[in-house]
């Protein structure tokens, strides 16, 4: 809502200055945006009159006029406007004056002659966008008044954006009755005077739905002048709302609009045939729109129509053959209430919205209207002429508001402070309610503008925010000293997080939505989830998996030059499941290429690889039962690929990227991965202790081949599980094939230590178990051992 | 008896001479051992007289113990030589950078989110999160967003494609359902991610908001206010940190204000909050005569701009790690 500063004083007469009316509205709930003056810069400009004009006699093109400015002595001003003549009265800049684009007004000499000023443009003083010449004044004007008097400069515009709930306030009356509210300077209406006529209504309105439409009302005027000019006043307040001068009668309906809140609309009466009706749409039926669409209407449109069809989009905009033109002479005033229900979101099957759209999506007053209408019928019969017929009348104007109890002690305990109760009443009074006392509580009636109240809380707000929120303390809440629960089970998410942030990840968070081709190379769900809206056709899809996202950002960091790239991601997938339930959970994945540490002295350079992935995970997953199972999934390479299971449950998957998907993503060869769902992790055990041994522990090294393809983890899962007296733990510390192993053959050197739970074993003991061991592979795997 | 003093000299210039202990140990021998020097002399004091003897004998006694003062000196000295000329050898050059793995980091944004739990827990509030498909029920009925509210228009909303579920545009939902399972008193706060279809250098179709919600017997609007002021100035390291309620309106609260504190000259809005409005608390059976309590949402994408100065919102979600390196720690 944007409006001159100086309407809105006429309407509300406060003594506060600009910058504080701008911040009691801010306070008080209606934010000012901004305040903009209507002209920075423009001083020094009077009104002249051109008494004598000659030729300059150095330059054909330039003249030599004498002005009067109201002083003593006229002015001599050159002059190279075509239109300078004799009589005119023009904007003229004195020396010294400053114009908006920053000019200071010299005394001159032009072609060596003298000249005291400059007669300007409607441009140059940005009024008027008209430079062909000089800006002619009325002649009723008197010489020597400033021009911002003239033209009502000294005015600032003011932009609000304003809440839904605040429809009352789309009009220079609804700001200032709000102001009313703040200042306690009453707001004053505009007097209207209900014409009286001999002539009876020649049409009648019927409505369909009355919900819909729960008031019409209609005036003919008759003789009325549409080509005459709309009163410069009445323009600039336009203007300064954003809205463009149209013709007299049209201005006036949007003026009384801003005035006073109520969208109407201007039929030229002859272009209507037979009576009216508020109806919905046909089938087949079309309407030519005043902004040149022709609208195909639909049966959920509300329509005023007369016997030949529609002629006006309910509350929205007119039709283009039933429009008011300069040769109008008779009208049909439409000030009519549609209900929020009937307009709300029709701007988006239209694709356009309107002032009066905009303000019956809010909602309009229906006691509003009949004073709206009455003021637009006598600002066009003092400006256009013309007489009114009898008012056509369908509907009501009556809202039922019932009386809201209202208990001052509830604004203490809601808020905090205590508010006198007879300033509480001054507040709900000033806001036009009408406040009767029943022994300690209130009845409140709201006025039937605010669409918004409708319980105690409503009216504490509307008391607190008029008194304003600045008043209140701030304080701390009291509450029981209580112990927050906690758990001592670490959380996968955070635990994730932390441990991949040590190990050099940097997390990055990615849109939860993309492309389908992305989805195609990546997903393994069964369904996927489209958004109906998307902003862009990248972004339709739900996402199933984080494994895409990290390769894209994978492959925008390579683009680079960014050599190593570790990324992980933790966020919410959605799939459909086969029933086509919606399914979302949270899943963690992580990217890697690149040396597995970064350029250094002292260290050999190799690539990450799967089994670097690999024991991050077994670290980090430590306390989970975690375990690897053999996979395939279609985005890794089939022969580097492992499921991640816990409990049974396949919970994700960990491997190297498909060579195929990594050339087409532009990323390294050898990019490493892993994704699960961290949702399907189990709660972990808490530490439990249990007795250990005191007594030291033997090592011995223990070499044997195996063949070449035999897979190790069996081989040292079975040994740990093999009920080998005193074993204590066994790791693989070398895995060798080539010289010195037989062909087709590997060398496996494990480190198995062996413990005594009641006393130091005994080197026979040592041996018997590291027998055990060795016959549990010859006989299982088929192991020679290696001397 | 010039022999004996010759001794003490011979041994000093003998010990000297040699560098390690293993050698000091054969010159020990010389002097110190079953056939060396003083062995020789012992075995000399049986020839003497019984007068001399005792006075041999007591010279014996001072040159023996002299010697071995003299060799115990040395084999410091030696020791002393001997570790030092290895801490010498064993000299690194501790100018070369250390050896380590890259520093990972987490987002600006979940550092932000960190930072804002934590400060809410120290408060008593818990961290509570919730699906990020809702239904119309939990994103706008139950919040008092009627049918034809603004904010449902499919302007601001994603929405699936072929139902009636969408994409939640705000935290509070976790609210809704986190009533319907708890009793007051309530002390939640409620962080994640958000959508909205928007989309240009200020706003992002998906950010991250986080809500917070008191519900108890007695909280007021200003304690609304000191929560909000108090969290602000913890966030921002800033006790002079000035926060301003200014009114406004959101369909969940009542009164609802919007939040502005200072910023560089002026105010800066950097949420939104109020008293939860009775239809809420109704919707989830918390009855509003003896209930009441606050709720407040910010961005968590707008705090972590202001906190480290970042001013193009778009940065969080392009994941340029020369970007996110910088918030590593």
């Amino acid at each position: 809502m944007k409006f001159s500063e100086n309407w809105l004083r006429s309407a509300c007469p406060t003594t506060l200055t600009t910058d504080e009316l701008s911040n009691a509205l801010t306070m008080a709930g209606l934010e000012v945006e901004s305040v903009d003056p209507v002209s920075k810069n423009l001083n020094g400009v009077v009104v002249g009159l051109i008494t004598k004009t000659r030729p300059h006699p150095n330059a054909d093109k330039l003249k030599i006029c004498d002005v009067d400015v109201g002083e003593a002595e006229q002015l001599q001003i050159v002059c190279g406007a075509p239109n300078a003549a004799e009589g005119m009265k023009v904007p003229t800049a004195l020396v010294n004056a400053q114009l908006p684009n920053g000019l200071v007004i010299k005394r001159a000499k032009l072609r060596g002659e003298l000249s005291l000023g400059m007669l300007c443009s409607g441009r140059e003083l940005e009024i008027a966008d008209d430079d062909s010449g000089l800006m002619s004044l009325a002649n009723d004007l008197t010489v020597g008044s400033d021009i911002r008097d003239v033209f009502d400069l000294n005015d600032n515009i003011f932009t609000l954006k304003l809440t839904a709930n605040r429809g009352d306030c789309l009009s220079i009356m609804g700001i200032a009755r709000e102001l009313q509210a703040i200042s306690g300077v009453d707001a004053q209406y505009p007097e209207v005077e209900e014409l009286s006529s001999i002539k009876p209504k020649d049409l009648s309105v019927n409505i369909a739905d009355g919900k819909a439409c729960p008031l019409y009302l209609g005036l003919t005027m008759r003789g009325v002048n549409s080509s005459v000019k709309t009163p410069p006043h009445i323009l600039r307040k336009l203007e300064r709302s954003g809205i463009r001068g149209i013709s007299a009668i049209v201005d006036l309906t949007n003026y009384v609009m801003l005035e006073l809140g109520q969208p109407m609309h201007a039929f030229d009466r002859d272009k209507l045939k037979g009576n009216i009706s508020v109806r919905y749409g046909r089938v087949a039926e079309t309407l030519d729109l005043l902004n040149g669409q022709q609208l195909k209407i639909s049966e959920d449109m509300l329509l005023i129509a007369d016997e030949s069809g529609p002629v006006a989009l309910a509350g929205i905009m007119g039709g283009e053959p039933t429009a008011v033109d300069e040769k109008t002479t008779n009208i049909f005033l439409e000030a009519a209430v549609f209900s929020t229900q009937s307009v709300a979101g029709k701007w988006r099957s239209l694709g356009f919205s309107t002032d009066a759209l905009h303000r019956f999506e809010r909602g309009v007053d229906p006691q509003g209207s009949r004073r709206a209408l009455w003021r637009l019928a006598n600002l066009i019969s003092q400006i256009c002429g013309g007489s009114v017929e009898a008012l056509t009348e369908a509907g009501s104007s009556f809202v039922d508001r019932p009386a809201i109890v209202f208990r001052p002690e509830r604004v203490r305990r809601l808020i905090g402070i205590d508010i006198a109760v007879s300033r509480i009443k001054q507040i709900l009074e000033r806001l036009d309610m009408s406040v009767s006392s029943d022994g300690d509580i209130f009845l409140v009636v709201p006025p039937s503008y605010r669409f918004d109240l409708e319980l105690e809380e409503d009216l504490i707000e509307e008391v607190v925010r008029i008194e304003g929120f600045h008043k209140l303390p701030s304080t701390l809440p009291l509450s029981e000293a209580s112990m927050m629960t906690s758990s001592e089970r670490p959380d996968w998410n955070e635990r994730f997080k932390r441990s991949l942030v040590q190990q050099g990840y940097q997390e990055v968070i990615t849109y939860s939505f993309v492309d389908q081709p992305l989805e195609d190379d990546f997903s393994v769900a069964p369904g996927v989830i489209r958004l109906a809206n998307p902003i862009a056709e990248q972004y339709s899809v739900m996402r199933t998996n984080l494994l895409g996202s990290l390769a894209l950002v994978s492959q925008r960091n390579i683009s680079h030059r960014i050599e190593r790239v570790r990324i992980f991601e933790s966020s919410l997938c959605f799939e459909r499941s086969q029933s086509g339930e919606i399914i979302q959970h949270r899943m963690i994945a992580g990217m890697v290429s690149g040396s597995s540490l970064p350029e250094q002295w002292g260290e050999t350079s190799r690539n990450t690889d799967f089994f670097d992935l690999k024991g991050e995970l077994e670290n980090i997953l430590k306390t989970s039962q975690l375990t690897f199972g053999i996979t395939l999934h279609k985005s890794f390479h089939p022969g580097k690929v492992v499921s991640i299971v816990v409990n049974g449950a396949e919970i994700g998957v960990l491997g190297e990227l498909h060579p195929e998907l990594s050339q087409k993503y532009d990323l390294d060869a050898n990019t490493v991965a892993f994704e699960l769902n961290i949702d399907a992790l189990p709660e972990s055990n808490l530490p439990n202790y249990m007795a250990f041994s005191r007594f030291p522990a033997v090592r011995r090294d223990v070499a044997f081949e195996v063949a070449l393809d035999m897979e190790v983890g069996p081989i040292i899962a079975s040994i740990a599980a093999g009920n080998i007296r005193h074993l204590c733990d066994v790791t693989l510390f070398d895995i060798y094939s080539g010289k010195g192993v037989a062909d087709q053959k590997k060398s496996l050197a494990l480190a198995i230590t062996f413990q005594g739970a009641e006393k130091t074993l005994t080197d026979e003991e040592v041996e018997e178990s590291v027998a055990q061991v060795l016959q549990l592979v010859e006989t299982r795997f088929n192991a020679t051992q290696r001397i | 008896m010039q022999e004996l003093e010759n001794i003490v000299t011979d041994a000093e210039h003998a010990f000297q001479a040699v560098k390690t202990l293993p050698e000091l140990d054969q010159v020990k021998a010389r002097f110190l051992g079953k056939q060396g020097v003083l062995s020789e002399l012992r075995k000399g004091l049986a020839k003497v007289s019984a007068e001399e003897r005792p006075i041999l004998g007591a010279k014996f006694n001072t040159l023996k113990t002299e010697l071995e003062s003299l060799l115990e000196r040395r084999k410091n000295d030696i020791k002393t030589q001997v570790l030092q000329e290895r801490l010498d050898n064993e000299k690194i050059d501790v100018t070369l950078p250390g050896r380590k793995q890259s520093l990972g980091g987490l987002h600006p944004v979940t550092r932000t989110l960190n930072r804002v739990t934590d400060l809410f827990s120290t408060m008593g509030f818990s961290v509570e999160s919730g699906p990020e498909i809702e239904d119309d029920y939990y994103n706008f009925t139950s919040l008092n967003q009627p049918e034809d509210h603004p904010a449902r228009s499919m302007h601001d909303t994603f929405y699936l494609e072929g139902e009636q579920h969408l994409l939640r545009t705000h935290t509070s939902p976790i609210q809704i359902r986190y009533m319907e399972q708890n009793e007051p008193p309530i002390r939640i706060v409620a962080p994640g991610r958000v959508y909205r279809v928007d989309s240009d250098a200020t706003h992002s179709p998906m950010f991250h908001q986080i809500e917070g919600l008191w519900i108890d017997d007695r909280a007021t609007f200003a304690d609304l206010k000191g929560t909000v002021r108090e969290f602000l100035r913890r966030f921002f390291e800033n006790d002079d940190l000035e926060v301003r309620f200014r009114p406004s309106y959101f369909p969940f609260t009542e009164p609802s204000a919007e939040i502005d504190m200072t910023f560089k000259d002026g105010w800066l809005e950097i949420g939104g909050c109020g008293m939860v409005h009775p239809k809420v608390l109704r919707n989830v059976n918390i009855d509003t005569e003896r209930f009441q309590g606050f709720a407040f949402g910010m961005g968590l994408d707008r705090l972590a701009m202001l906190r480290y100065g970042v001013t193009d919102l778009r940065l969080f979600f392009e994941n340029d790690l020369r970007f996110l390196s910088q918030f590593s720690d």
